[in-house]
């Protein structure tokens, strides 16, 4: 039994090596005129953590596909929408919410996004205030100070205009003392664990993964809101890219956990597989837009 | 002093390896001090690096959100060389502070990297953006200071220890100089003390040895130690045992000059090799006087050619190369007087060696009178040898174990004796053929009655009679030590004295036979024809007939056994003519197989074979007379095998003893040896109707052609007589 599984297990990385190569092989024309690629990264956290955590996977599709990968970062979620065509970028992982902003400007592309260690490939938003700061529904938060992540954001941003939607407020600018964009997830949770703002909004992976290393966020802050799940950053690709390329791209990205080297790039990441991924797999995201209300052809994504 | 140059030269030994090793350990010092002062520097350096990097991150901070900003990408580029900077400061080893020190570090880092992260992503009210920046700002002034603090206290630490380090290298390197400038006048210096050390003693014992080699044994060492101190009483000691070496030399050499110049024997010393092989060098009295010459004289001579006699001159070389060959040889020889006389000398010579020279030492005896009395003793011994010999009695003389020691030629002739000396000679073994001495043995007597005997003795082993006289030997103490025999053969003398006797018996016996033969022949020849008238009767009865006839038959047997007894009383003269005898038994064979009383019973199967030598020559003899003997013989040895058997008949010659030898032989009934004897004497007989005369007359017929008669009969019933006649014995018969 062992040892068939082990035959079948031989046979599929043996295809899998065989198909790898035979894209290689079509997209060798495409390959030599394209030297490098540009991929966009978001300030998921503190832009240079976000750095140092995708830089080993660009270094590993590079060698894989025979083409630089070049990161660049975005200062904001919405700067890439802006900044894609001006800083030549061929895709970038994209936040959900991004990503249908992206695709209904730009026409991007799904290629294909991690599933974490739990086989999750999603993720939901999170409202959250401390404890001790007494707020525990909408009444409470009136002339409170709200920390949003950016307004391309599904986590930190979309979900509380859906709340402030649920709760019948129109111009949450007016019901709130302060509302402001922290920019990252990271610092949306620290400014309302130190007290920085009453209440805040994240994506409930960087919750956790943070809570994780830093016991006082479970104990300290508390959970009054999330929003559906919606899928978790993927890496799309502008429409006119090579075929061979974008299909290489996929390929190399959704067999990584069956090469040694990929699950070392893999752990490192944290996540335990790239998936596939189609445009279809934001239908939540377009329904919680369309809930919200929002025109995604002529949101401003601008942070105020 | 062997243990004191082991001690200087491990004291080089450990000066060197102990510089060496200082050396070594100073510049692996210096280096790594200079090493460790190289990184200082370079830690001083890295942390100017990492300030200028804080610095320039700072800069970054400050030019945000003006036009000056640089791109994000530029900032996020210092940042990690930033970070890089950092982490290297951790790839030094570092003390504990330090290290906690350098962690602090990055931990601010960390959180300026945090603030300034949060100051570029932040959208929010101008107030709260100005506090992010302010405070992104302080904690890169505080990283900033930090760092500044280490930089101070690196540099100002590293400028002490530079100080210290460069005062050290020059306080080594003169260290060094002064060692490196030291050391070979150290060597020099111990290298001399060594050499003096070896170089003192040696001149000493240079000095003590030639003191020696010029004869002064009377010189000693002394004041040396150690080893040197060793050879100085070894050499001492030598020196005394030399003296007294010398001393007992000069002694031995005074011996053997009084014992070579009053020795009795002559001594020459002559070289033995080249051309000069045999020139006398040295001589001595006795050499002189016994050649006639002065000492000086022979000095001028040559041992060889002028003293050996001129056959020994000639054998010389030889003998010298003997010599040369390492041979102590002995000869006797003949030397020249002056005068010129001859005189025998015994010369003893050999070998003698001495700076490298070889030389022949001869010792010469004169053996002038030896000689003399050796060839008195020589002739002496040889008339008595032959005057031994002589004697035709055998002598021996025997020790007490019944050896004969010694034995003239008649015994060891007689005897058959092997040469004496060579071995155990028993004598009952060669004169009885046993393996020990008879039970009777009278010689042996003397042994007990010390007193001589004599007695004679017919020995069969010799086939002899012996009249022996034996004598007790004595020795010193008058103890019997063996005896001597003087025996004679009487054989010769007891036959003859055998056959006179018979012949007297024979005559006596024949006269008697011819007396008794006459008185009865003429009655028996009255009865005989009384007898015969009788038969012409006409009216005797057939039965008184028959009677009649047997009483004829009767009396002429007695006249044949008269007939006999006359011819042996009276036997007729031999009427000699030249026979060959080969001839004369092949026609008495077939007269005798011819005979009626053989061919009569012609059932018996007899095989008859001849061997017949014909190289016999003929011989004077009465064919009538031996016909008659070999008859009888035949007609014995037929009628002893009444079954039948084997009839051989056998002649032969002896040319060296010129004698005939004939034997006929049967396998008939045999002959028991206690009548062997009598069976030739007249009157004996086995058979019913024998006169008892055949074989009588048979021998006597023999002997008077000079021949002899045996017989033998073996165990297998075979019977042999033998007659064996001498020729020249038959010419003298014939001749008388």
């Amino acid at each position: 039994m062992l040892r068939t599984r082990k035959m079948l297990i031989s046979l599929s990385l043996f295809t899998m090596i065989i198909t790898a190569f035979s894209v290689q092989g079509a997209g060798t024309e495409a390959i030599k005129q394209q030297a490098s690629l540009t991929i966009g990264l978001i300030p998921e956290q503190n832009i240079f953590k976000q750095l140092e955590r995708y830089e080993p996977l660009a270094d590993y599709i590079s060698k894989k596909i025979g083409i630089k990968i070049e990161l660049t970062l975005l200062r904001r979620y919405g700067n890439i929408i802006d900044n894609f065509a001006s800083a030549g970028m061929d895709g970038a992982f994209f936040g959900s919410f991004s990503y249908a902003l992206a695709h209904a400007r730009l026409g991007l592309e799904p290629v294909a996004r991690p599933e974490d260690h739990n086989g999750r490939s999603t993720y939901y938003g999170l409202i959250f205030v401390r404890k001790d700061s007494g707020i525990k529904n909408i009444n409470d938060m009136q002339n409170k100070s709200f920390v949003f992540v950016d307004k391309a954001t599904t986590a930190g941003y979309l979900l509380p205009r859906a709340y402030f939607k649920k709760h019948e407020i129109e111009n949450y600018s007016t019901f709130l003392k302060e509302a402001y964009f922290a920019g990252t997830h990271q610092d949306a949770i620290y400014d309302v664990l130190n007290r920085k703002a009453d209440i805040g909004a994240a994506k409930n992976t960087m919750f956790y993964r943070l809570a994780a290393e830093d016991k006082r966020i479970s104990d300290e802050l508390v959970i009054l809101e999330r929003s559906p799940d919606v899928p978790e950053n993927g890496l799309a690709v502008k429409k006119s890219l090579d075929a061979s390329i974008k299909q290489q791209l996929k390929a190399t990205l959704i067999s990584m956990n069956t090469d040694p080297e990929g699950m070392e790039v893999l752990k490192k990441f944290g996540a335990r597989r790239f998936i596939e991924t189609s445009n279809d797999d934001y239908a939540a995201v377009y329904r919680y837009v369309q809930e919200i209300g929002l025109n995604l052809s002529t949101y401003d994504y601008i942070n105020e | 002093m062997k243990k004191r140059i082991i001690i200087y030269l491990v004291g080089i030994s450990l000066v060197f390896l102990a510089g060496g090793i200082y050396i070594v350990a100073t510049i692996e010092t210096a280096t790594s001090t200079l090493d460790h002062l190289i990184k200082l520097h370079q830690v001083e350096i890295l942390r100017e690096h990492l300030l200028i990097q804080i610095k320039r991150v700072q800069a970054d901070l400050n030019l945000w959100d003006t036009q000056h900003a640089r791109s994000i990408d530029t900032i996020i580029q210092n940042m990690k060389q930033l970070d890089s900077v950092s982490t290297t400061c951790f790839d030094c080893h570092h003390a504990p502070i330090v290290t906690e020190r350098l962690k602090g570090l990055t931990r601010d880092i960390e959180e300026f990297k945090d603030a300034f992260s949060r100051s570029l992503t932040m959208r929010a009210n101008r107030a709260r953006v100005a506090e992010e920046t302010n405070k992104a700002f302080y904690i890169s002034e505080n990283l900033i200071a930090k760092v500044r603090l280490m930089v101070h206290m690196a540099g100002s630490k590293l400028s002490g220890k530079t100080q210290a380090t460069l005062q050290d290298i020059a306080r080594t390197k003169f260290l060094l100089y002064i060692l490196i400038a030291i050391t070979p006048f150290g060597a020099a210096g111990l290298g001399y003390l060594i050499i003096r050390e070896i170089t003192k003693p040696v001149a000493t014992l240079l000095t003590a040895t030639r003191k020696i080699k010029t004869g002064d044994l009377d010189f000693r060492m002394a004041g040396l130690k150690d080893e040197f101190g060793e050879v100085a009483t070894s050499f001492n000691e030598m020196a005394d045992s030399l003296k007294q070496n010398m001393l007992a030399i000069e002694e031995s050499e005074k011996r053997y000059r009084v014992l070579f110049e009053s020795a009795g024997d002559a001594i020459f010393l002559i070289k033995a090799e080249g051309e000069a092989a045999g020139d006398i060098v040295e001589a001595n009295l006795a050499a002189a006087e016994m050649h006639g010459y002065t000492i000086d004289e022979l000095l001028e001579l040559n041992l060889i050619k002028d003293l050996d006699a001129p056959e020994d001159s000639l054998k010389g070389p030889g003998r010298i190369k003997q010599i040369i060959n390492g041979e102590w040889i002995k000869a006797e020889i003949n030397h020249i007087r002056k005068d010129g006389s001859l005189f025998p000398v015994e010369i003893s010579a050999g070998l003698l060696e001495f700076m490298g020279q070889k030389y022949i030492l001869a010792i010469d005896r004169d053996i002038s009178a030896r000689k003399q009395m050796e060839n008195q003793i020589l002739q002496s011994k040889l008339d008595w040898e032959d005057t031994f010999n002589t004697i035709t009695d055998m002598i021996t003389i025997h020790d007490k174990d019944f050896n004969i020691i010694l034995a003239n030629k008649a015994a060891a002739d007689t005897l058959g004796l092997p040469v004496l000396g060579s071995g155990k000679v028993k004598c009952h073994q060669f004169y009885h053929g046993k393996d020990r001495p008879p039970d009777n043995c009278l010689s042996c007597d003397c042994f007990q009655t010390e007193a001589p005997v004599s007695f004679e003795t017919y020995e069969p082993h010799l086939d002899k009679f012996l009249e022996v006289r034996a004598m007790p030997r004595f020795d010193h103490d008058m103890q019997v030590k063996g005896l001597i025999h003087v025996i004679r053969d009487i054989t010769e003398r007891k036959k003859a004295d055998a056959a006179l006797q018979r012949i007297e018996q024979m005559k006596l016996v024949g006269e008697w036979a011819a007396g008794l033969a006459h008185e009865i022949k003429n009655p028996l020849a009255g009865i005989k024809i009384s007898v015969e008238v009788l038969l012409e009767d006409l009216n005797i009865s057939p039965d008184d007939r028959s009677i009649v006839l047997r009483a004829v038959g009767e009396i002429k047997r007695i006249e044949t056994l008269l007939k006999s007894l006359l011819n042996f009383a009276k036997p007729p003269k031999l009427e000699l003519t030249l026979i060959d005898m080969n001839a004369l038994l092949d026609q008495t064979l077939d007269f005798s197989l011819k005979h009626p009383s053989l061919s009569s019973s012609a059932s018996i199967e007899i095989n008859v074979s001849k061997d017949f030598d014909k190289n016999i020559p003929v011989m004077p003899a009465d064919p009538v007379q031996l016909q008659q003997v070999f008859l009888n013989l035949l007609f014995n040895a037929i009628e002893a095998m009444p079954d039948g058997g084997e009839l051989k008949i056998k002649s032969g010659y002896d040319q060296n003893a010129d004698t005939i030898k004939i034997e006929i032989s049967d396998t008939g009934k045999g002959i028991d040896q206690e009548i062997m004897n009598d069976i030739f004497k007249p009157f004996f007989t086995t058979k019913s109707k024998g006169s008892g005369l055949g074989l009588a007359i048979t021998r006597r017929i023999v002997e008077d052609h000079g021949g002899a008669i045996s017989v033998t009969s073996g165990p297998d019933k075979t019977t042999v007589f033998s007659i064996l006649f001498n020729i020249k014995a038959g010419k003298k018969e014939a001749l008388i």
